[in-house]
């Protein structure tokens, strides 16, 4: 059974279905409570669970996200909101130096079963220090999981296992998506980390994002199918850490060629790590080096023509395409 | 509750707080042998520390015994505790044994933590002991939490939270000492924070790196109750230490207590003395040694003779010397333990 | 710069993988080299200080030039000019049982033209390309790049594929030769280099006992009646200059029986087994530095006198170095006879890609019994076939040879 839902509801829904069963889950943010959280994921919820299981915080994030790890130590599973991820650098000691090494250099005596939550990523003309992807930063520590749901089921489905880990979750939400529909399924839709979807089936070239990117890569493969007579296939990461590595290089033995797409800064970023893999793992399956669409190498601009230069675009991901295959760019 | 007593400009305590009764607990010579243990230890981890079998940073309690010895005397199991990086006593007080201990910082798999974490990251989950940290003031916002999940669970443990004088300058300290006292308006926060004020942050002075210097006073801030105490006198931390605690437990309300110290050894043990102190500071505060105090307590009222003490001592040295060689013969942790305890669950990458 | 295949003329040397002045193993991989298909480790033949090295990463070297000099200890470099010892690289693609030429150069234009695309010695090709191209055994340098900087990319192999005409020539080996032991210089020992022709010769049949499954047969055939034939006819026609032998009664027999038996007329091909109808028999021929096969074309259908004629002339030009390479190549059936050194039973190795070869040995007068059983004295021959056994089995080359015995053994049929 499924039901048409926005990505918020889905990740509303996720939250209520865990803290209806597990009276260890709380909430903790920046208005998530009596404001109802300023993206209303959290809407209702502070009338439903009160003031000890949804806990409005000062702005004080590396306080209150260090104060989580605590409570997650105790056994308890707080979900803490970032309100938005570019605010999480306050709490970077605290989600890098304890949440995702405390296991270890306890030698394993703890564990930290918490989610921390918000909207990533730009694109909506919030200038530089509110336009991050964090993917790759959060993504390059051993200890914690990262993922970065994109259809409303997914927000979902991959809410309820971060939830239900007992292990820091960077729950990387895609901010300018919050508003979509898609179908969730009802109950409990829980999707595993470290699997791929593919988005799209093809045969002629696999494109690869994570995020609102794979929107963008669903509307290049069809321009490309109606422009180029091309079949792209659109693979939808969804998961960073654990990554899924079989379904980008079973893909690229099926085409040849892939085309790497991400909303962030190229430099030692996610698309390097595909192509690192890729050639590694594909090498002989290759008629062309993997191309990366990425970012400008700028912090990001105000101005929306500007800013709509800074982030990839369809054309960008069409011509990469292009280009793997030897055609000629439009 | 007493909070303020006379002090001089440095938050000197003169005499002890209104209520404080000068009586000799009756484990007191137990708790002497405690310390004499501690420092004793600590001595040893300095010594192995020169020789580089102990690698990495060493942060050693000497002449802060009595901070911990006290305040962990009203420890009761199930209360949690949450220190820094200089974690040594907390650990042995608790009841780790000092082999395992020494065995830790010898980075042997036999250590408290598997070889995996060292000195500044003494665990014992099952006795109490949350860590060790390294990031000083990293750990406070952690405890903070600690204590909320107690009253979330329902039960009238409490949290003792120590941190240092460096620590009450970073932001983690404010933001969660905030939090703290946000928390305790609704009775959901029994943490008690312990400020072991040694008087330097590293290298540098408490003068020189905080413009107030009321350390426990900054608690006013928070709305969170605080009172000072002499952290070389024993007796003086043990009946603040049962009391606080008690009012912390029934309260589920933060509270403080500034513990004036002194290190008489170095910040870590590779400085140099020379290089921050004068001597006569130095020798001035020899003669309110912690340790010093309590014997001579001790023997004043009998209950120990200079015989006894003397055996206590070499007690004290067996036992780190079977520690140091128990540390020196266990096997360094085996090769697959470096990839054991990245994540919980099946979730091993 | 080892010979790699017999059409190799020249190998890239790709990256040293040891420096100059390094101590390197007999056996050791000094160095990457390239041939049009493969890529491969050179490995040290001695133990020693590489000395000196000659070619540069990305260099183009012939067959034959060296490339490095490992010295042994207290051993100086040579200096390197006109003195240097080239191996002469034959110039003709080797045919079947061919023998090359010890003057080159007449086969030129049949050489595949050299690829335009190499740029350092380099085919640009995406690593998908040279899969595709070593699952289909396709000859790179004949396909277009139509990539970036004549890059051969997928849509090319793939045309390629469709059109045809991309194949590798042969299958070739892809096994680096194996160092030989040094030699122990004892006394009563004398170093020899083998010639050109022997040097050939012998990676020919190296590559023959290595490629191909041989078996072998036996027969023994009374040859009684054809020796008494062979002399009435050579009474008869010794006015007119012919002197028949044995060896042109057998090839006879030989090529006659291949009629009945294609299948042992035939040669193995990259593509599969090339059946011939004419019979173009090539018959060993022994010289000073080696050995010879010309061949007689449509041997079944001469009569015994043209080809004892044609025998002989080859046999007689080929002592005397003046064949045409049209003359010892393409042959489809080897007779080797070796009678004449009073060998009694020899088998020989296929001269690929042929089927197979015919081992003759000499007459022995041997007892053997007649129908009576009583015992009679017999001049017997033995003749060995190898086979290869891709291509024939058992029983074809048992039957082959047993209708190779009977028309020995009655003469009279090789005469019409």
């Amino acid at each position: 059974m499924a039901e048409t839902k926005t990505y918020r509801e889905a990740l509303r829904e996720a939250m209520v279905h865990e803290m209806d069963r597990d009276e260890s889950v709380i909430l903790m943010g920046e208005d998530i409570g009596v404001y109802g959280g300023t993206h209303l994921i959290t809407d209702g919820l502070y009338d439903k669970y009160g003031p000890r299981r949804v806990i409005d915080t000062p702005i004080s994030e590396n306080g209150f996200t260090g104060a989580a790890v605590g409570m997650a130590m105790m056994g308890m599973r707080p979900v803490v909101e970032m309100m938005t991820w570019n605010f999480s650098f306050l709490a970077a000691d605290q989600i890098i130096q304890n949440a995702a090494k405390v296991r270890y250099f306890s030698g394993g005596q703890v564990k930290v079963p918490l989610v921390i939550r918000g909207p990533n990523g730009g694109g909506v003309q919030l200038s530089a220090q509110h336009t991050h992807s964090l993917e790759s930063f959060y993504g390059h520590f051993p200890g914690l999981k990262v993922v970065a749901p994109v259809t409303p089921n997914d927000a979902k489905g991959m809410m309820l296992t971060a939830i239900r880990d007992d292990n820091c979750v960077i729950f990387l939400e895609a901010g300018a998506l919050y508003g979509t529909k898609g179908e969730v399924e009802e109950g409990d839709n829980a999707v595993p980390f470290g699997k791929a979807r593919i988005a799209r089936e093809g045969s002629d070239v696999t494109l690869i994002a994570y995020g609102r990117q794979v929107n963008l890569c669903l509307r290049a493969a069809e321009t490309l199918e109606e422009e180029d007579g091309v079949d792209a296939e659109v693979i939808d990461l969804r998961s960073l850490r654990p990554f899924d590595e079989d379904a980008i290089v079973e893909s690229v033995k099926k085409t040849h060629r892939a085309v790497a797409v991400e909303e962030q800064w190229r430099w030692f970023g996610v698309a390097s790590e595909v192509a690192a893999i890729i050639q590694e793992k594909a090498f002989d399956y290759l008629d062309a080096p993997v191309e990366r669409v990425s970012g400008a190498e700028t912090p990001a601009p105000y101005a929306r023509n500007l800013e709509l230069l800074a982030f990839p675009s369809e054309k960008e991901v069409a011509n990469a395409a292009r280009r793997a295959l030897y055609m000629e760019e439009k | 509750m007493p909070a303020k007593d006379g002090r001089s400009e440095n938050g000197d305590v003169g005499a002890r707080g209104e209520g404080a009764v000068a009586t000799t607990p009756e484990n007191l010579a137990e708790l002497y042998q405690k310390m004499v243990l501690i420092r004793a230890f600590e001595d040893a981890c300095q010594r192995a520390f020169r020789q580089g079998k102990i690698g990495g940073y060493l942060h050693v309690y000497t002449g802060e015994e009595a901070v911990a010895t006290g305040f962990l005397d009203a420890y009761r199991e199930g209360d949690r505790v949450i220190t820094a990086y200089r974690d040594h006593p907390h650990a042995l007080l608790l009841g780790a044994s000092p082999g395992e201990v020494m065995a830790e910082l010898y980075g042997k798999r036999t250590g408290l933590v598997k070889g995996k974490g060292g000195s500044m990251h003494l665990f014992d989950v099952k006795r109490g002991l949350m860590g060790g940290y390294g990031i000083v003031g990293g750990h406070i916002p952690v405890g903070v939490g600690l204590a909320y999940a107690l009253k979330y669970q329902n039960t009238d443990h409490i949290v003792q939270l120590f941190l240092g004088d460096g620590a009450i300058n970073q932001g983690a300290f404010h933001e969660a000492a905030n939090l703290a006292g946000l928390w305790g308006k609704d009775e959901m926060c029994p943490c008690l924070f312990i400020i072991e004020n040694n008087q330097y942050g590293m290298g540098t002075s408490v003068e020189r790196a905080t413009a107030m210097t009321d350390l426990a006073a900054k608690f006013d801030s928070y709305a969170i109750e605080h009172e000072k105490v002499d952290g070389m006198d024993l007796l003086a931390v043990l009946e603040c230490a049962h009391r606080a605690a008690e009012r912390v437990r029934e309260s589920g309300r933060p509270y403080a207590v500034e513990a004036i110290t002194y290190r008489i050894a170095p910040h870590g043990a590779a400085d140099f003395l020379e290089k921050y102190r004068t001597k006569e500071e130095v020798e001035k505060w020899r003669e309110r040694d912690p340790i010093g105090m309590v014997e001579k307590r001790l023997l004043d009222s009998g209950d120990l003779d200079e015989e006894r003490i003397e055996e206590i001592k070499q007690e004290a040295k067996r036992e780190v010397e079977e520690a140091v060689r128990f540390a020196e013969e266990s096997e360094e942790p085996p090769a697959e333990e470096l990839y054991t305890d990245v994540y919980a669950g099946e979730g091993e990458e | 710069m080892p010979k790699m295949g017999d059409a190799m003329e020249e190998g890239t040397l790709l990256r040293w993988l040891k420096s100059q002045g390094d101590e390197v193993e007999a056996g050791e991989p000094i160095a990457e080299i390239e041939t049009d298909k493969v890529t491969m480790e050179l490995e040290a033949e001695d133990s020693g200080t590489l000395a000196e090295l000659y070619a540069e990463e990305g260099q183009d070297v012939p067959v034959g030039e060296a490339i490095a000099f490992i010295a042994g200890e207290g051993e100086e470099v040579p200096e390197r000019g006109g003195g240097e010892e080239r191996e002469e690289t034959p110039a003709e693609e080797g045919g079947s049982g061919g023998e090359p030429e010890a003057a080159t150069a007449t086969r030129e234009e049949e050489r595949p033209a050299p690829s335009t695309q190499r740029t350092d010695g380099h085919f640009r090709a995406s690593p998908i390309v040279r899969r595709l191209a070593r699952e289909n055994n396709l000859d790179l340098s004949k396909i277009k790049g139509t990539g970036p900087q004549g890059r051969i990319v997928e849509r090319d192999v793939r045309a390629a594929l469709e059109r045809g005409g991309a194949e590798a020539a042969e299958e070739r080996e892809e096994a680096a030769p194996r160092p030989a032991p040094a030699p122990a210089g004892e006394p009563g020992t004398e170093l020899v280099q083998p010639s050109r022709m022997q040097k050939i010769i012998g990676e020919r049949m190296q590559q023959a006992k290595r490629e191909i499954p041989h078996f072998y047969a036996t027969i023994e055939a009374d040859v009684g009646e054809l020796a008494q034939l062979r002399r009435d006819l050579n009474e008869r026609l010794a006015d007119e200059g012919i002197k028949l032998s044995v060896n042109d009664f057998v090839m006879k027999a030989c090529a006659l029986a291949l009629r009945k038996f294609p299948m042992l007329n035939a040669l193995w091909t990259g593509d599969g087994i090339e059946v011939h109808e004419r019979v173009d028999l090539a018959m060993a021929v022994a010289l000073e530095s080696g050995l010879i096969t010309p061949v007689i074309r449509d041997a079944a259908n001469k009569t015994l006198s043209a080809i004892s004629a044609e025998a002989k002339d080859l046999a007689s030009r080929a002592r005397d170095g003046k064949l045409k390479p049209e003359e010892y190549q393409g042959g489809t059936f080897t007779v080797s006879n070796m009678g004449m050194f009073g060998v009694e039973s020899f088998s020989a190795i296929i001269n690929p890609p042929q089927a197979a070869i015919v081992a003759v040995s000499s007459i022995v007068r041997r007892p053997g019994f007649d129908e009576e059983g009583n015992v009679v004295p017999v001049d017997s021959m033995k003749l060995t076939l190898s086979a290869d056994h891709r291509i024939v089995n058992g029983a074809e080359g048992a039957q082959y040879m047993a209708e190779v015995r009977r028309l020995l053994e009655n003469p009279m049929l090789l005469v019409v």
